[in-house]
């Protein structure tokens, strides 16, 4: 008995070796490059005290994850835990009790990025957003997870208060120059900051010298404010529109050395170089109108290429509405309940599509200082997204879920505001429309030509 | 045999009775008889008699052997049941912010009939409060009768108001409340430490005082001169006060009085500072004493030594007018606000509770309280405002998505009977049903005129809502809430015999209030209107 | 030479000259296009197409192998981009000047008419080419119940004359929103009152100028006795009571639109374009089919439902009972004419097929306005007006590189880009 059952154990030990053999002669052959290796989901701590919330876990398993700031991802999962991205790869290991959602036949965006919003967030958010408002949902319902909402930048946390405000806006100085006065009041004050610079220079080479000198009264309230903005730690904001006040604008950056982030901008790119040069940012609104100056020869008016030559020049684009609202009026296109559209209208100017997708992203995200929590698809940043059957830039697409903050704020097929367009049960073929368009060249002549 | 027949029968009628002390002729009895009663506790007697003892329930039931000499009350054509709850209405002036403190009573005025409105619609119990947005002020609960204040009130304190339907003003004054009275209760904590801390070094200085002196004079006595000893430091060096300069050096009158509420420093005295004090004049070296000695007699003790004021030590430092000739006793604590009071006593002992009713008007009302005072373990009433969200959503609310929440904390809710309607939407929910199956204890409030109250629960309970929970909700859950749950809101032995008369089932149309009986007294009827 | 040979060489110079003129206005051009969409019976989309065309008359179409360019045809090669026909927008207020709305004068202003504001150096109007418009039914406004005639003009011309199709183009009644808000209120059913014994003024006139003619055909000029007076208010009527133009009426809400039905079409029997259709108005859609009444939708392009909670394209609304001949406008100023995709864009969003919306913005409109045969597709015969598209035109990243008005190119993006 024993002796079969050891000849069996024998045999079974030799096929094992002959395998392991097998195997680790395979292993020595040259073989083709194996999958970047699995990242790890993040050591669950073990939780001590008895009050502590457990974490929780959430994961989308995607057909491609268009990150933003990392190009386009195919077949990975992200996942998140307490909101925050902490593993985007493929075969992760996910924790249990991991909410998992199933996008493998859809699109992953960063959630939208609203550079200004009215009613869909409190006045103050942290205290009177109501998180179940009409407005809320129908911002989600188009893929807006992140608001800037007055001084305070806010998601749209359906349902929770829990991560509903992100922080304070960073700051910024507003800058009015529209009059002549005003100019000379901003200037006087500029001067001001750079002549108590100069005092301050003058003060530490006498001091270094070994003299001792009367020391400086330290600057205070808007004095220091200026004082911030003319070292570079903080942007003047200002809008303008004509070329002119724009020009100004520009001379006075340029002259005392601050960066400004524009609001508006019909005109800007009638002098694009300039505004490059000196460093700006703009917020688009790719449609905003205003009628040429016709008693000039220069370029005037406005221009649905305007992102796209700001972008061209270098400057960073932000793309907004023209309402910062969410109508319900019916006439639709000019707020933010189709803020995508917006950056469609960009790319019809020649904006790169690309681009227009980081112009309601990562750039609002950026301008508004927040572009270490949301805007793209990152490890670390929050866990904000927009799952959609095709490209986010159709017309026709409209979110399928949005995520905010790892938890799903809005389900299409559940939320009955757009539950019975395009129906997701109904179809069932993949509706991804193929990007053969646009194609914004002018075309190719003939022989005789036009 | 008779005999034990009678007293079988009186033992009998003792049980009946069920009394724990033995009636005495004094009790006064009222048998009420009635086509039905409803008790509130599930139990319906058609037809049923109620007895009262001394204005209390003492039996209830389809046949109840009535005590001799009862007054019997007929009502064989009226349907009796508890006495209706009023939980929440308006009276007096607004308030806002934090009110912690106020209550209606001290400005109720009223005049001979002010509260038939109420008796006329089968209210016992009525709670009255400021209306207005914050912590509006306690609720006072009166009974519907004429007389003083004292005649009527039931319960001072039936519970403090707080709104949450306005934010962030609501949100922040609530949070505000909390924060005074945390940084109250901070500032009387350390005002007695600082007390007790300079007790202590009084303390210390004076029994270190006394030792020195003890040993000095020890020495003093004993031998020839010792080397002059080192002027003993009474403890820690006293800040200078001013030495008045007006004082005389002689005189019968005192030194008029230095304005000695500030200090050197134009600072306000720290109160109880007994290092300030010293209770003797700083001792004096002898060469100082010596130096005084000239022309006067060397052996006087006194010599060297100016006749003081009366009283008064001119070259003491000058006595505080406050402090009566020395530190204070007792530790005088820093007077806090009254409307903080509520709250401080609430922060330093949770366990007495603080009963709240919580106002709420939206579902994110509720998520605003929760990520706000959550912590604070309140566990509030509620009160849902249910009746719309706005001009162009009257009759809509969000406030089902809270029930969940509310049934898991067995939360005591309060609210209109109505239907309402999904926001934006035309679909039907039975918010009161939600709260039920969830797990609440729901009271209802009347939505509108008081008069309509009957029929708006009458059409809830139309709408599926169980009788008995139906009954409950306008008597013993409101009274629950008001803290009197004990004593009115059904037909129970011991709660109070006050009862509502109706004309047939409460939840038939055209039902009416007949009449309300109080402790067993007719508070009103509708053939005396 | 001889006097008659000076003459005659005279004469050939002469007839050359004519000739070579005439050869000019008469030159053949050939397009080329990656996709032709030519809106016609057949729905016929052709890639890789070719189009012919000489004057304002399209010659051939097809695809480039099987279609024969005519020997000395000026071929145009577009590339990648599409030919896409001219749009036609039903409700349009910005190709006159904007003044002339005609929103204050009375109640009802029949004798007005837009013709007379028409402004071929219009800015809107170049813009609008930039947008693929290529005709427009300039309409006076809606804040009295008949504000006037509107003009089907195009958005390009040298003249007024080379700009106007047709004058009047449509009779604008408007019966819902602004007029009730006339002076003090006047309210709806006064509206209607007043519409309704205009109209019935107008039927008598025409019925009794009708009478007289009839009498004249049977009896002679002598016998039929004293003409009825004319009057130019009244005389414009006749033509909506013959069904030669139709009347284009602001029209929204569930009831209005069931009003307008029941009252301009069903009684008193004229071709009825119903221009605004917004709202809740699409309940109404059953009516609409069973009468073949021409719907265009806009500028609103969705509704709030208030009683479900959702957010309804009307235009898919209709779409969804029955209804099929849609069309979409842009109310310009209210949206800007060139955007007038941007509203086939929005319906779409919300769930109306592309194809359809592309239609409704060609030869829906176009038929609804009595132009069916001459503009709206890409056929032989039709007028050439037409656009050059980077892709699908109703994709807001879509632009218009070229647009063509009557044969004659009006609109190079090359040039100067408007949109």
């Amino acid at each position: 008995m024993s002796r079969t059952l050891s000849s069996k154990a024998f045999s079974l030990a030799l096929l094992s070796l002959a395998c392991g053999a097998g195997l680790a002669s395979a292993q020595s052959r040259p073989t083709r490059p194996s999958r970047p290796a699995p990242s790890k989901p993040a050591e669950k701590k073990e939780e001590k005290k008895k009050d502590k919330k457990p974490d929780r876990f959430f994961a989308v398993h995607a057909g491609q994850v268009y990150t933003v700031s990392g190009g386009v991802l195919r077949d990975v999962t992200i996942l998140s835990k307490n909101g925050k991205i902490v593993a985007i790869g493929r075969d992760l290991e996910l924790p249990k009790k991991t909410e998992v959602l199933d996008a493998k036949r859809y699109r992953v965006y960063p959630g939208l990025v609203a550079y200004n919003s009215f009613g869909l967030v409190g006045g103050n958010p942290a205290d009177s957003t109501d998180v179940y408002s009409l407005e809320m949902a129908i911002g989600l319902s188009t893929g807006i997870t992140t608001v800037g909402a007055g001084n305070v930048v806010a998601k749209l946390t359906w349902g929770t208060l829990e991560g509903h405000v992100v922080g304070p806006r960073e700051t910024t100085i507003r800058l009015t120059i529209r009059s002549a006065q005003q100019r000379k009041k901003l200037r006087q004050a500029l001067d001001q900051i750079v002549d108590y610079k100069r005092k301050a220079r003058e003060y530490n080479a006498a001091r270094q010298r070994g003299e001792k000198p009367t020391p400086l009264k330290p600057l205070k309230g808007k004095q220091a404010l200026f004082a911030r903005l003319l070292s570079g730690q903080v942007w003047a904001y200002a809008k303008a529109d004509s070329r002119a006040e724009l020009a100004r604008l520009v001379e006075l950056a340029t002259h005392y050395g601050f960066r400004v982030m524009l609001e508006g901008g019909a005109e800007a790119w009638t002098m694009a170089p300039e505004l490059s040069r000196a460093g700006f940012r703009v917020i688009v609104v790719p449609r905003s109108r205003r009628s040429e100056n016709q008693s000039t020869n220069r370029a005037t008016g406005w221009s649905i290429e305007n992102a796209a030559i700001l972008h061209k020049h270098g400057i960073p684009v932000t793309i907004m509405s023209k309402s910062a609202g969410i109508g319900l009026w019916g006439l639709a296109g000019s707020d933010l309940f189709t803020l995508p559209l917006e950056g469609a209208f960009a790319i019809r100017g020649g904006l790169p599509q690309a681009e227009a997708l980081k112009g309601l992203t990562l750039n609002p995200a950026r301008f508004m200082g927040v572009e270490d929590r949301v805007g793209s698809i990152e490890v670390g940043k929050d866990c904000d997204l927009v799952v959609t059957r095709g490209d986010l830039l159709h017309y026709e697409t409209l979110p399928e879920w949005t995520v905010v903050n790892g938890r799903i704020a809005y389900d299409k097929a559940k939320d009955s505001l757009l539950r019975h367009v395009r129906a997701r049960d109904i179809q069932g073929k993949n509706l991804d429309v193929p990007l053969l368009w646009p194609r914004t060249e002018a075309p190719r002549e003939g022989m005789k030509g036009e | 045999m008779k005999t034990p027949t009678l007293l079988a029968c009186a033992l009998g009628l003792l049980a009946l009775l069920g009394a724990s002390a033995p009636a005495s002729a004094e009790d006064t009895f009222v048998a009420i008889k009635a086509k039905t009663v409803i008790t509130a506790t599930g139990d319906e007697f058609s037809p049923g008699v109620i007895v009262l003892r001394n204005g209390k329930i003492e039996a209830v039931g389809a046949k109840v052997v009535l005590p001799p000499k009862a007054v019997v009350i007929d009502a064989s054509n009226e349907v009796v049941m508890p006495g209706f709850v009023l939980a929440r209405s308006f009276q007096g002036r607004r308030r806002g912010g934090n009110s912690g403190h106020m209550s209606v009573a001290k400005e109720l005025f009223l005049r001979p009939g002010d509260l038939e409105a109420y008796a006329k619609a089968g209210f016992v119990a009525v709670a009255m409060l400021s209306p207005g947005n914050g912590i509006t002020g306690q609720a006072l609960v009166v009974r519907p009768i004429d007389g003083t204040l004292d005649d009527l009130t039931l319960h001072g304190a039936g519970y403090l108001r707080v709104t949450m339907t306005s934010l962030p003003g609501d949100k922040l004054n609530l949070k505000g409340a909390f924060k005074e009275a945390e940084q109250w209760i901070e500032r009387i904590e350390k005002a007695k430490k600082a007390f007790e801390e300079a007790k202590k070094k009084a303390a210390a200085a004076a029994a270190k005082k006394k030792a020195a002196e003890a040993a000095k004079k020890k020495k003093v006595g004993s031998g020839p001169k010792p080397a002059p000893k080192p002027t003993p430091v009474p403890g820690p060096r006293p800040r200078p006060r001013p030495v008045p300069r007006r004082a005389p050096l002689v005189g019968p009158e005192p030194a008029p009085a230095v304005e000695d509420s500030l200090n050197e420093y134009g600072d306000e005295p720290v109160e109880d500072s007994a290092e300030e004090l010293p209770k003797q004049a700083p001792e004096r070296t002898p060469e100082q004493k010596n130096a005084d000695k000239i022309g006067h007699d060397h052996d006087d003790p006194n010599a060297g030594k100016l006749p003081a004021a009366v009283g008064i030590d001119p070259f003491a430092p000058t006595p505080k007018k406050s402090s009566k000739g020395g530190p204070p006793k007792s530790f005088k604590a820093p007077k806090a606000p009254e409307r903080t009071k509520i709250f401080m006593t609430f922060l330093k002992k949770p366990e007495s509770g603080l009963r709240v009713l919580l106002e709420l008007k939206k579902a994110s009302d509720f998520v605003h309280y929760e990520d706000g005072f959550k912590e604070r373990k309140l566990d509030p009433c509620f009160y849902l405002d249910t009746s719309g969200m706005g001009w162009r959503a009257r009759g809509q609310s969000d406030l089902f998505r809270i029930a969940k929440d509310l049934g898991q904390a067995q939360a005591r809710v309060l609210l209109s009977p109505a239907l309402s309607f999904e926001p934006h939407t035309q679909t039907r929910r039975n918010i009161p049903q939600e709260l039920l199956d969830a797990g609440c204890s729901v009271g209802f409030v009347p939505s509108g005129r008081l008069g309509s109250y009957l029929s708006e629960v009458a059409l809830l309970v139309r709408a599926g809502y169980d009788r008995t929970k139906a009954i409950q909700g306008m008597t013993l859950r409101p009274a629950e809430l008001l803290g009197l749950g004990a004593e009115i809101g059904a037909l129970k032995k011991g709660y109070r015999g006050d009862l509502t008369f109706l004309s047939g089932d409460p939840f038939a149309p055209g039902t009416r209030v007949t009449r309300v009986v109080l402790g067993g007294e007719e508070a009103w009827s509708e053939e005396t209107q | 030479m001889s006097s008659r040979t000076l003459l005659l060489s005279a004469l050939a110079v002469a007839l050359s000259l004519v000739g070579f003129s005439r050869a000019s206005a008469q030159e053949v051009v050939a397009l080329k296009a990656a996709k032709i969409v030519t809106m016609d019976a057949k729905d016929t989309v052709i890639n890789d197409g070719v189009l012919v065309m000489r004057g304002n008359k399209i010659l051939a179409l097809g695809e480039e192998g099987e279609t024969k360019i005519p020997a000395g045809a000026r071929i145009v090669d577009l590339g990648e981009n599409w030919l896409v026909p001219g749009f036609v927008d039903c409700h349009d207020h910005v190709a006159g000047s904007l003044r002339d709305l005609n929103d204050g004068v009375f109640l009802t202003n029949p004798g007005l008419r837009t013709v007379d504001t028409l402004d071929p150096e219009n800015e809107n109007l170049k813009n609008a080419v930039a947008g693929g418009v290529t005709t427009v039914l300039l309409i006076p406004g809606s804040g009295n119940n008949m504000s006037g005639f509107g003009t089907i003009s195009r958005t390009a011309g040298r003249t007024v004359d080379e700009m106007t199709v047709r004058a009047p183009g449509s009779l604008k009644i408007a019966q819902a929103g602004n007029p009730e808000r006339y002076w003090f209120g006047v309210g709806r059913s006064y509206m209607n009152y007043n519409l309704r014994q205009t109209l019935e003024k107008a039927l008598a006139y025409h019925e009794a100028h009708n009478a007289y003619e009839a009498k004249v055909k049977k009896v002679g000029q002598e016998r039929a006795g004293a003409a009825p007076s004319k009057d130019i208010i009244w005389e414009g009527f006749r033509g909506l009571f013959r069904k030669e133009f139709p009347a284009s009426v602001h029209t929204q809400m569930f009831q209005v639109l069931a009003k307008t039905i029941r009252m301009l079409h069903d009684r008193f029997g004229i071709k009825v374009v119903l221009d605004h259709s917004t709202f809740d108005a699409y309940k109404n859609a059953p009516q609409i089919v069973e009468k073949g009444i021409d719907t265009i939708v806009g500028p609103r392009q969705y509704f709030f439902d208030r009683t479900e909670r959702r957010i309804v394209g009307c235009a898919q609304m209709y779409y969804q009972q029955g209804v099929r001949k849609l069309g979409i406008n842009t109310d310009a100023p209210v949206v800007p004419q060139e955007e007038l995709t941007l509203q086939a864009t929005i319906g779409c969003r919300l769930g109306l097929d592309r194809y359809v919306a592309l239609k409704g913005l060609t030869i829906v409109p176009a038929r609804a306005l009595g132009l069916g045969d001459r503009i709206g597709s890409l056929e032989v015969g039709k007028e050439a007006d037409f656009g050059a598209w980077s892709g699908d035109p109703i994709d807001p990243r879509s632009t218009c590189h070229k647009t063509w008005v009557q044969g004659r190119k009006v609109y190079d993006s090359g040039k100067k880009r408007r949109f």
